[in-house]
């Protein structure tokens, strides 16, 4: 039987956990280096909502 | 272009505990990461952890395709834990009522996260919203400004903290009706 759209979707998405906060390592060049990436998907936004004014100003 | 975050330094001060973050704190964290990332290495070298909600994740990933929002999952994944508060709202009844006398506005992910400030008596919340985090129940600790030369205006960021002194004033008024 052929996958649904919505498992195949899926498939595609990276999971958030739950995971305990005492075991997150932090290394700081990392979280530089990943917050640049996520900092780069916010210019793309265009929609832009009034609940979230802060994102107003996160464009650069 | 001209930036200075005042105050900044300070942050590094809390030890332990969680440092919960809402759209508006992730999303400055963000924006100026070259500012805030040695600060929130120090804090985790302090024992404080980076914690959120579902509902702010959330709100933080929401964006128009796929690889945006991996990006976005990925870095929660990495440097934040999301927790669940929503598994244990029995245990914030009495806070309910107190809430909606002194923040009749509030929406549902700022009322869960003032659930978990109940909840952690050791943790903090920063954030950019002073309209929903107000001095009424916590105690704004600190603020952070951050002063771009390019920004027409100046951004506050701070640090709250739940009052359990005056949560039980307010819990009081409402018993007298």
């Amino acid at each position: 039987m052929s996958k649904s759209a919505s498992e195949k979707l899926k498939e595609k998405l990276v999971v958030l956990s739950s995971e305990s906060a005492a075991k997150k390592t932090f290394n700081v060049n990392d979280f530089e280096s990943e917050a640049n990436k996520v900092k780069e998907t916010f210019e793309v936004v265009t929609d832009v909502d009034e609940h979230l004014q802060p994102r107003k100003t996160l464009r650069l | 272009m001209l930036m200075n975050i005042y105050n900044l330094e300070k942050l590094s001060d809390y030890e332990l505990g969680f440092l919960f973050l809402d759209t508006s704190s992730l999303i400055a964290i963000i924006n100026y990461f070259s500012d805030f990332s040695h600060i929130l290495y120090t804090l985790k070298e302090n024992g404080r952890a980076l914690v959120t909600i579902p509902s702010v994740a959330f709100e933080f990933s929401r964006t128009n395709n796929i690889e945006n929002y991996n990006t976005r999952a990925k870095f929660l994944n990495d440097f934040v834990s999301v927790y669940p508060i929503e598994k244990h709202l029995h245990k914030f009844t009495p806070l309910i009522p107190v809430l909606h006398k002194t923040n009749n506005k509030l929406s549902y992910p700022d009322f869960l996260l003032y659930c978990c400030l109940y909840e952690f008596r050791d943790s903090i919340l920063l954030t950019e919203n002073h309209k929903d985090f107000t001095p009424t129940l916590l105690n704004r600790e600190l603020t952070l400004t951050i002063d771009r030369e390019e920004e027409s205006q100046i951004r506050n960021i701070s640090v709250y903290a739940f009052s359990y002194s005056k949560y039980n004033k307010a819990a009081e008024n409402i018993l007298k009706g």
